[in-house]
């Protein structure tokens, strides 16, 4: 399994200067950081608040991008449905499918929804492998 | 919105002045080999788009010092790509997600028979050709002048060295062209996508 410096490295290499190192780095130490249980549901303000400098949005996005994707798996990117103070976790397959369509299937009520994307949004959990980083680090 | 939060709309808001974060969805979504592909491909578009603003930067580099930038850039975006990993050989660029592999030629173009040994290299030495990487794809970095008509010549070479091998043109992005053939060893069709950079620079305005 990687450890916490070989990430570092690797996202160094990968960016370089440009300010997603940096932003990667402190999500890293923040999913190392904080308990676990409190790490179930990291909304996107949360990963913005952690972030040491002020950052672009564009830069944010590339780095979750980065961290959830296949070299540096650390991050999981969950969607979830919001209406009147209900959240209903949605599962990939339902996004797919409605970005394919132009319409999300109401996970309760099964009604159709045409505004979808301005109720559903992103948040993250740490993967497998960030959980197992963090485990061997303690 | 809740303002800590960050909506699908938010994000298709931001793809449309970036294309790079356009696709973020797609990337995340990836979970069919096809959807990896056309993923993957659209990412190149862009990637050579980017190289190719910027040719005359490029006038000295190297074929392994542009496939570690194009490496870089994949990786930035999500791909786990490597240069010079062994795989049946060291590949110029391999790229990996979820399981998928995609294997790339890279090639400056001098001459057609260096782009024929490439095309060899690729498809009887690296790839196996199996369900998990039915397609690879020739990178072809072009510093002479007029890339159309090195892509029309090279597609020609390739029909009259191979004449089985069907070719079919790439619709996104007309200067490239797709190839098919039996793979050797695995008896699946194998699709190539060529690909070239354009990178000829020579202004004459200051003459």
């Amino acid at each position: 399994m990687v450890g916490v410096q070989q990430i570092i490295e690797q996202i160094k290499e990968d960016w370089d200067s440009k300010p997603q190192a940096d932003i990667c780095i402190d999500i890293l130490d923040y999913l190392l950081r904080v308990p676990t249980q409190n790490l179930l549901h990291i909304s996107y303000g949360s990963l913005k608040k952690i972030i040491s400098q002020r950052v672009e949005e564009s830069d944010l996005l590339m780095a979750i991008q980065y961290l959830s994707g296949e070299r540096t798996p650390i991050l999981e990117v969950r969607f979830e449905f919001i209406e009147d103070d209900e959240i209903y976790s949605l599962p990939n397959s339902e996004i797919k499918l409605a970005r394919e369509t132009g319409q999300l299937v109401h996970p309760e009520t099964g009604e159709l929804i045409d505004d979808f994307e301005d109720k559903t949004y992103m948040y993250f959990e740490p993967s497998q492998l960030a959980k197992e980083i963090k485990k061997s680090d303690a | 919105m809740p303002e800590e939060n960050f909506s699908l709309r938010d994000l298709r808001m931001m793809g449309k002045v970036d294309p790079i974060i356009n696709r973020f969805l797609d990337r995340i979504l990836v979970e069919k080999y096809d959807e990896f592909i056309e993923t993957l491909y659209q990412d190149f578009d862009s990637i050579i788009t980017l190289i190719q603003a910027n040719a005359e930067l490029r006038q000295n580099d190297s074929e392994d010092r542009l496939t570690i930038d194009i490496k870089n850039q994949l990786n930035c975006m999500g791909y786990a790509a490597s240069h010079e990993e062994k795989h049946g050989g060291h590949t110029d660029l391999l790229v990996k997600k979820c399981n998928y592999i995609w294997i790339g030629e890279a090639k400056i173009h001098r001459d057609y028979e260096y782009l024929w040994k490439g095309f060899l290299q690729l498809s009887t030495r690296y790839s196996t050709g199996d369900i998990d990487q039915m397609n690879g794809g020739m990178i072809i970095y072009i510093f002479n002048q007029d890339t159309r008509s090195v892509m029309e010549t090279w597609q020609n070479r390739l029909k009259e060295n191979y004449p089985s091998c069907d070719i079919r043109a790439c619709e996104r992005r007309p200067l490239a062209f797709f190839s098919s053939h039996i793979h050797e060893k695995s008896g699946n069709p194998f699709l190539i996508r060529h690909m070239p950079v354009i990178l000829y620079f020579k202004p004459k305005d200051r003459i």
